[in-house]
């Protein structure tokens, strides 16, 4: 499987174990992202011509924005860390290689996609 | 997830640790051992323990109610952790079987930074000391639940989980009781705020405030842990220091809070002792 596959599965992989863990405690949001991107994905890997790269950038989008976001609140924190104790003990090192994660997966997806997965139709 | 735990403690390390407790602070809840940061995880933890503590050695029914909830905003939650905390709640039951409810609560958490004496340590030692009066009332005609709200300072947190599954067990609430900054009268008035719709609660602290002769200022807070429980269409009462009048605590927030005063504060808990009592024991 080639680097961008992997980051690819990886990004999916992350969002599905947060969408999971948020819905057992009542919140849909990160669901809510993870269904818009495996939409997005499969609709792209069925379609014929250039909708794959087009799906892959638009979830490398995503992540990438997602990543911007977590270093924001880093960068943020590190100047303030009063404003919440919460966001402050979030920032463990699990937390700072997600937000790795997020941004090169997302900028590696926007710059150079993954090949269409071969889809067997029945 | 939602829903309460009891941390697992054994008796005897429990029954130990209530010993240290009682031996350490020279009785139930000396007030100095809730001076202190309590920011952080383990610091709120290590209040949360506390508190039950203190609560327990006041002879009621005590249990922390940790909590894993979603963020106060659904956007954090796509880039942060859930919120988790300990709420301490404690059950004082009518004398005779009773389907009416008081709840009395501070939140016992401080913004890092602050040793939180007056934010809010006072509450805390003022809903402990409430649970010891309210205890030796020979008939109580409602059930009162005390509790110490964990994350008041970082979005009411822990009083919002308490709301909402207080809302959802569908149980009546007859009216909640916030108690948020006691200790501080700089201008030496004597004063105290505050915000009760009005009605039958307002006009119990307006009584109590008449028979103690202190002035009782009617005032309006947006935020603090009552506001979780209006928004849920509770009757919910503020009480705190005179925050208005131009005498707000210059320590609030910072480093510097350190000191209640002490006179003061036993005024304050003293009104709203008067003002449940009427409530309970009419
Ligand atoms: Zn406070």
């Amino acid at each position: 499987m080639s680097g961008g596959g992997i980051l690819l599965l990886l990004t999916l992989a992350l969002w599905a174990w947060r969408a999971v863990d948020y819905a057992l405690i009542g919140s849909l949001a990160p669901l809510g992202i993870l269904a818009f991107g495996a939409v997005t994905l499969g609709l792209g890997a069925l379609a014929k011509g250039r909708w794959w790269r087009s799906a892959v950038r638009i979830w490398g989008t995503m992540m990438l924005l997602a990543g911007l976001a977590r270093a924001g609140l880093s960068i943020a924190l590190a100047f303030d860390p009063s404003v919440s104790i919460h966001a402050s003990e979030a920032q463990t090192a699990f937390y700072h290689a997600a937000t790795a994660l997020h941004l090169v997966a997302g900028i590696w997806l926007i710059v150079r996609p993954p090949e269409r997965p071969a889809i067997t139709r029945i | 997830m939602r829903g309460s735990i009891v941390r697992g403690m054994g008796v005897g390390a429990l029954a130990t640790l209530l010993t240290m407790s009682a031996s350490a602070t020279g009785g139930t809840g000396s007030m100095d051992s809730f001076i202190g940061e309590r920011a952080t995880q383990s610091q709120r933890a290590h209040a949360a323990l506390q508190i039950e503590l203190a609560l327990m050695n006041a002879g009621l029914e005590s249990e922390q109610r940790a909590y894993r909830v979603p963020n106060i905003h659904w956007a954090l939650d796509l880039i942060m952790p859930p919120q988790t905390g300990i709420n301490v709640v404690a059950q004082l039951p009518a004398s005779t079987p009773s389907e009416r409810n008081i709840i009395i609560g501070a939140h016992y958490d401080t913004v890092p930074g602050s040793p939180g004496a007056d934010d809010n340590a006072s509450g805390t030692y003022a809903a402990i000391e409430l649970a010891e009066r309210l205890s030796e009332l020979p008939v109580r005609n409602t059930n009162i639940t005390f509790v110490l709200f964990d994350a008041e300072e970082d979005g009411a947190v822990g009083s919002n989980v308490f709301a909402a599954e207080w809302l959802a067990s569908g149980r009546p609430m007859h009216s909640m009781h916030n108690i948020d900054m006691l200790g501080y009268d700089g201008n030496g008035d004597g004063v105290f705020d505050l915000d009760a719709p009005n009605g039958p609660v307002a006009d119990a602290y307006l009584a109590a405030a008449d028979e103690r002769g202190i002035r009782l200022v009617r005032a309006n807070f947006s935020s603090s842990d009552h506001v979780s429980f209006r928004k849920r269409g509770f009757t919910a009462v503020f009480l705190s220091e005179n925050l208005t009048d131009g005498d707000f605590n210059k320590a609030y927030h910072s480093p510097k809070d350190t000191v209640i005063d002490r006179a003061y504060m036993e005024r304050g808990i003293d009104l709203a002792a008067g003002a449940i009592e009427a409530l309970v024991a009419p």
